[in-house]
């Protein structure tokens, strides 16, 4: 695999992992772990904006404006995703607000926190080019393909597995389901479009110091 | 470094008009620096209309800012022959 689509890949577990670990304690510990969601994703997203407009002054290394609102989406969408399977995973039906756990509460919360960082980052973007709308239109092909390979592999699930192992799934539980595979597939388009932009990196340091 | 078989001038371009930055150009045509590095270092074809712009920077035309990297290969396999 190519080193910038393992660094990618990597970027995306490890905030994916937060999410579920938030999931899981927040359940365990009965303590609403949402907030710290939110509050690291914020804070994560002011250092890293910190540290982009540093190098932008200081080398010329920085990832482009559009390429950045892509690194600030996937974080905030895969912890949103870590954090929905392993609560679905844990509770089930009993994610519904109301029901013993503050879990739903939790995931609309860094849905809050989740779009105010892409609001801050599209505030902050100067220019989208051609060149931007074309990487977009690649990712946007990546994403369809995976979500029609998820909706098909869930449709099949559905229809062909044993009952037993579709007993919990609700109306309620298949609708959560439905949600994880959109966000599944729009995260397969940041990480198309990211690992697009990822080879500018190499360029953009020595370009800079020739200049 | 890129498999494209269009090159450009634009670096020397820029040297040649008082060092231009890779910022002030990408800001005179309306992209991001990035694009910039992106065509200099051959990694991206432009559109015509981009093509243009550049040119209109520069105040060149389109083919003396972008060639064929292997002209001979570009005509033989492009050039119409036996028309007419």
């Amino acid at each position: 695999m190519e080193s910038s689509l393992a660094h990618t890949l990597l970027f995306l577990a490890i905030f994916f992992a937060i999410g579920a670990s938030l999931a899981v304690s927040g359940f365990y510990l009965d303590f609403p772990t949402g907030w710290l969601g939110a509050a690291g994703l914020l804070g994560w997203t002011f250092v890293i904006r910190g540290h982009w407009t540093r190098i932008e002054k200081e080398s010329g290394g920085e990832p482009s404006p559009p390429a950045r609102a892509l690194w600030v989406q996937c974080a905030g969408y895969s912890l949103l995703l870590g954090h929905l399977i392993l609560a679905l995973m844990i509770t089930g039906e009993n994610l519904r607000l109301g029901n013993g756990n503050a879990l739903a509460i939790d995931s609309w919360i860094m849905i809050a926190a989740a779009l105010t960082t892409d609001f801050i980052f599209k505030r902050d973007k100067k220019t989208e080019d051609e060149r931007d709308k074309e990487i977009s239109a690649k990712g946007v092909r990546a994403s369809y393909r995976t979500l029609i390979f998820l909706i098909v592999s869930l449709s099949f699930f559905l229809a062909f597995a044993p009952p037993h192992y579709k007993s919990d799934l609700t109306h309620f539980v298949i609708g959560n389901i439905l949600i994880a595979l959109i966000l599944s597939s729009y995260l397969s388009q940041l990480v198309s479009r990211l690992h697009s932009y990822s080879r500018d990196k190499a360029f953009l340091s020595v370009e800079e110091n020739m200049g | 470094m890129s498999d494209l078989p269009i090159g450009n001038n634009l670096r020397k371009r820029r040297f040649e008009n008082a060092e231009m930055t890779q910022a002030q150009l990408a800001e005179r045509v309306g992209i991001t620096r990035q694009t910039i590095v992106a065509l200099e270092t051959a990694r991206y074809a432009p559109s015509l209309e981009l093509a243009m712009k550049l040119a209109a920077v520069f105040s060149c035309s389109v083919d003396e800012l972008f060639f064929w990297k292997d002209e001979a290969a570009a005509k033989a396999a492009y050039e119409l022959k036996g028309i007419g």
